[in-house]
């Protein structure tokens, strides 16, 4: 009797040892590859402080990771699986726009929670009670743009865009608030993504006297952008987005990019030991300084866990009505004041400036106003 | 449902590589942008689903639309021959996906998204078997028929085919429109499953994968094209696991098969 | 449009017109010979590149990383003829196609694999102004190129060697017939082809101080058109296809901007010529 007591008893244990499977996308092959590394290495460091300080509601995290390769065919499948096969109990989407796009109506028809880490557009949270994102929406980051070329003393602005929704949110979002301020765009080009070259146009940019650049890119783009913005001798203040949250944005373009101003979530002068010990772990583990999207992951996992936490609950109901319910929370990414209903969040930004080769903070944006979508 | 979910993309995969057997494998016409059809088939389903239309009209609007630009690129391939016409028929993919990504009625750069079904799961699964049966069919009668004869003609030696007073061009055109027909017929069968469609998704190397998948397979008869959209479509889901490694494998894979077994794995040699 | 205007944008032509027929160049030359599409020599070309990253980390010299580069790339493209297109001459020409893009796809993946898929930067090139507005990275790729172009026409107009891979162009039966070593003129094209190319992908990765896994693809595409415009198997046209290119694009870009799509024009282009003109816009007469 005591022997069957016994067995019981350890299987019991071993049942609520039982992990915790927290479904996992990005992209970590493909042209996406460096942002998947950067996302599911803010997870898994994430997932490590959750699991050394007793794990979600006692049990340990173990993340499922499906390579997408940011394609959203991959996506469509890969999150079937994690819903009914690995039977997660969310998901962090790691990938770009349109990967998250594909999974969040899968997750969100079988009411598990999709938690975008850092794409865009708005589609991917539009309509779907169980699809939230940690990521500032671009029409927002935009008018933080406008506010800070207004700050700059610029009148007359010019507008480079990458040609995808990235670009098109931001500019929409730039051009709407430059207006209430005052600000004259007088130069407007879009380039499409990849584009090395930007010489061209930044030759005419130069005779059309415009006192500040918004242009807008990945990491790769931005480099070369600035790199030649300043070998032709254009020596206007330039601002960048979380597109250019990258140590990699200041190994490639070099000289150039002391100066560049981005707006964008992730603080390196932060005072939160939250954030201190990620940006420490994250160049530990990875060798290099941590940017916006390897933060985001951290983040995301970390909000949802604590969500779990304080709901007492992993189920996906009570999963988003813990979101929903958020206040004033400190994340990694900015201070999340709350989700709106349509799970994106309203939070604060952050102004960033190369200085001797790092990214330091130059302004922090809390004013409301310019915060909501 | 996850495993349906699998063989419904398979499914669309086999339509697609059927559908290019019949201008590669049968016409012997080279096709490199294949998935330019797929695409306007997919746009064009799409946007009227999304507006609401009945399924089975998005269907024909993607055929019809699929076949008309198949028509002008079977036109070009009369007058175009080989590696001509094979670049050439890289360029018009190039040029339809520039087409949709800078069109802002088909959403542009944002792509088109929110389309829905149209058709209940169980309803859609048996619509897109039904096509499926319908390809197979189309493919055996084409291939067994006179124009099948004419194709598999025209393949191997257009000249001796004119010499033989078949109207070559006739049937290549008649070639061109079918296979564009059926892959825009697949086309809105996929804007229905995935839900979001953007410019990029029906670009150069998903005509590549096609080819791919129709070259491994085997090309000209039936089992050859559907085993390579099996294989080949399968293969990211089979090696779910591997993810890391999968475009090296399948870059290999492809490389190998031309290298040491071009007919494909059910081909006949020549 | 003023001087400093102008200047600037035939600079930028220039060099980027001058990378590209470095490239289009071996393009060219192994269709002339083979009549196969080479697509994997956009593979070839990155691997140049990363062989140059390599050594000029290790050793923070320039010159050097060329010479890595361009070894590196004629090793690989000598490897590809012997194992890969000479077999498969028999056979039609989409097999060599499709597996050369095949391939293409293996080595940009495998780069990365062995690299990581961040961009790397190769900073041998400081891009200040030079001459008037003028830079150094523009100045030493066009000045390289011109110097290799040299070398190109003087083995192609003055040597045995030129003479033999222009037979073998013109007529290859005739040209066995006659006692050229075909094999040895196949591979001597592939050695040439591939340096050049394992040459520009060094130029390229210190001009945008980038070398990265995919860094092939735009070059693969932009390749095949460039040797259409130019005339496939057509030297110099493909050359000055490619410099007109380079230049088109810089004054499209300064003032049309991205409005139209690049690639779309230039395939429509493309269509057109090989429709109407298929020869190339340099060539005389019909191939």
């Amino acid at each position: 009797m005591r022997r069957v007591g016994f067995v019981l008893f350890w299987l019991l244990g071993a049942a609520l040892a039982q992990g915790v499977k927290v479904g996992v996308l990005a992209p970590l092959s493909g042209p996406a590859a460096a942002d998947g590394k950067s996302v599911l290495s803010g997870i898994q460091i994430a997932a490590e402080e959750i699991n050394a300080s007793g794990g979600l509601l006692g049990r340990k995290i173990e993340l499922v990771v499906y390579d997408d390769q940011a394609d959203p065919r991959l996506a469509v499948n890969f999150v079937r699986r994690l819903i009914e096969l690995d039977r997660v109990a969310f998901i962090i989407g790691g990938s770009y726009s349109g990967a998250s796009l594909a999974a969040s109506p899968v997750a969100n028809g079988a009411q598990v929670p999709f938690i975008a880490a850092y794409a865009v557009h708005p589609d991917i949270t539009q309509g779907k009670p169980y699809a939230f994102r940690m990521g500032l929406l671009g029409p927002v980051q935009g008018s933080v743009g406008a506010f800070l070329a207004h700050r700059l003393g610029a009148k007359r602005v010019a507008v480079l865009s990458i040609q995808n929704d990235f670009g098109r949110s931001l500019e929409q979002g730039f051009r709407d608030q430059a207006a209430k301020l005052g600000l004259e765009v007088v130069f407007s080009e879009v380039y499409p993504p990849g584009n090395q070259n930007f010489t061209p146009l930044l030759a005419r940019l130069k005779a059309s006297d415009a006192q500040a650049l918004y242009a807008s890119g990945y990491y790769a783009e931005a480099a070369n952008l600035v790199r030649q913005a300043r070998s032709l001798g254009l020596d206007i203040p330039i601002i960048g987005q979380e597109g250019y949250d990258s140590p990699k944005f200041i190994e490639l373009a070099g000289p150039a990019a002391e100066g560049v101003y981005i707006t964008t979530t992730l603080d390196r002068d932060s005072r939160s030991p939250e954030v201190q010990g990620f940006l420490r772990k994250y160049q530990e583990r990875t060798g290099l300084p941590a940017d916006m999207v390897g933060a985001s992951g951290y983040a995301a996992l970390k909000v949802v866990a604590q969500v779990a936490q304080r709901a007492g609950d992993l189920g996906g109901p009570a999963l988003r009505r813990g979101l929903l319910g958020l206040i004033n929370l400190e994340t990694a990414v900015g201070k999340i004041f709350f989700f709106t209903s349509q799970g994106d969040p309203v939070k604060s930004a952050t102004v960033q400036v190369v200085k001797n080769g790092q990214f330091r903070r130059f302004l922090n944006v809390t004013d409301l106003a310019l915060l909501k979508p | 449902m996850y495993v349906v979910t699998i063989l419904e993309l398979l499914l669309i995969y086999a339509l697609l590589t059927l559908s290019l057997n019949l201008v590669v494998g049968l016409a012997g016409q080279v096709n490199l942008g294949h998935a330019a059809f797929f695409g306007i088939g997919a746009y064009a389903g799409g946007t009227l689903l999304k507006a609401g239309a009945p399924f089975p009209v998005a269907l024909a609007a993607g055929a019809a639309a699929s076949t008309a630009l198949g028509l002008v690129l079977g036109a070009v391939s009369l007058r175009l021959r080989g590696d001509y016409l094979a670049i050439a028929t890289i360029g018009f993919n190039f040029a339809v996906v520039a087409a949709l990504l800078y069109t802002p009625y088909f959403g542009g750069a944002y792509g088109l998204s929110g389309i829905p079904r149209g058709l209940a799961p169980s309803t859609y699964l048996l619509a897109l078997l039904a096509t499926f049966g319908l390809a197979v069919f189309i493919h055996e009668r084409v291939q067994n028929s006179e124009s099948g004869y004419a194709f598999v003609a025209l393949r191997d030696s257009e000249v001796a085919a004119e010499a033989l007073g078949l109207n070559v061009n006739r049937f290549k055109l008649v070639a061109f429109a079918l296979s564009t027909a059926l892959a825009g017929v697949a086309g809105v069968f996929y804007a229905a499953y995935i839900g979001t469609l953007r410019p990029e998704d029906f670009g150069f190397p998903l005509s590549v994968t096609l080819m791919a998948m129709l070259v491994v397979g085997g090309m000209g008869g039936l089992w050859g094209p559907i085993l390579g959209a099996f294989l080949l479509g399968g293969f990211a889901q089979a090696f779910a696991f591997v993810h890391n490694y999968q475009a090296v494998l399948y870059g290999l894979l492809l490389a190998l098969v031309m290298r040491y077994r071009p007919q494909g794995i059910l081909g006949r040699v020549s | 449009m003023d001087l400093f205007t102008l200047t600037a944008l035939l600079g930028d032509g220039l060099a980027v017109g001058s990378i590209y027929a470095l490239t289009a160049l071996g393009l060219t030359l192994v269709y002339g010979l083979l009549r196969v599409l080479h697509v994997a020599h956009a593979g070839v070309y990155a691997v140049g590149a990363y062989a140059g990253w390599w050594a000029f980390q290790k050793t923070g010299s320039f010159g050097l990383a060329l010479g890595t580069g361009a070894v590196a790339g004629a090793l690989l493209g000598l490897f590809l003829e012997a194992w890969f297109y000479r077999p498969l001459l028999s056979r039609p020409p989409h097999v060599a196609l499709i597996g050369s893009i095949g391939l293409f796809l293996a080595v940009g993946d495998l780069l990365r694999i062995l690299f990581g898929p961040y961009q790397q930067s190769l900073p041998a090139l400081a891009p200040a102004p030079v001459v008037g507005m003028l830079t150094a990275p523009q100045l030493v790729v066009v000045g390289a190129t011109a110097v290799l172009l040299l070398g190109v026409y003087f083995v192609v107009e003055q040597t045995r060697l030129g003479l033999g891979w222009r037979a073998m162009a013109q007529d290859a039966l005739t040209a066995a017939a006659l006692g050229v070593d075909l094999p040895l003129m196949s591979r001597l094209a592939f050695l040439a082809a591939s340096l050049l190319a394992g040459l520009a992908g060094v130029l390229v990765g210190a001009y945008y101080n980038q070398v990265y896994p995919t860094m092939g693809a735009v070059l693969a595409y932009k390749g095949l058109a460039i040797v259409v415009l130019g005339g496939l198997g057509n030297l110099w046209g493909t050359v000055a296809a490619a410099l007109l290119l380079g230049l088109l694009e810089s004054l499209a870009v300064a003032y049309l901007g991205h409005r139209f799509p690049p690639e779309g024009v230039a395939f429509v282009a493309l269509i057109l010529v090989l429709l109407f003109r298929p020869q190339g816009l340099f060539s005389r007469a019909r191939r």
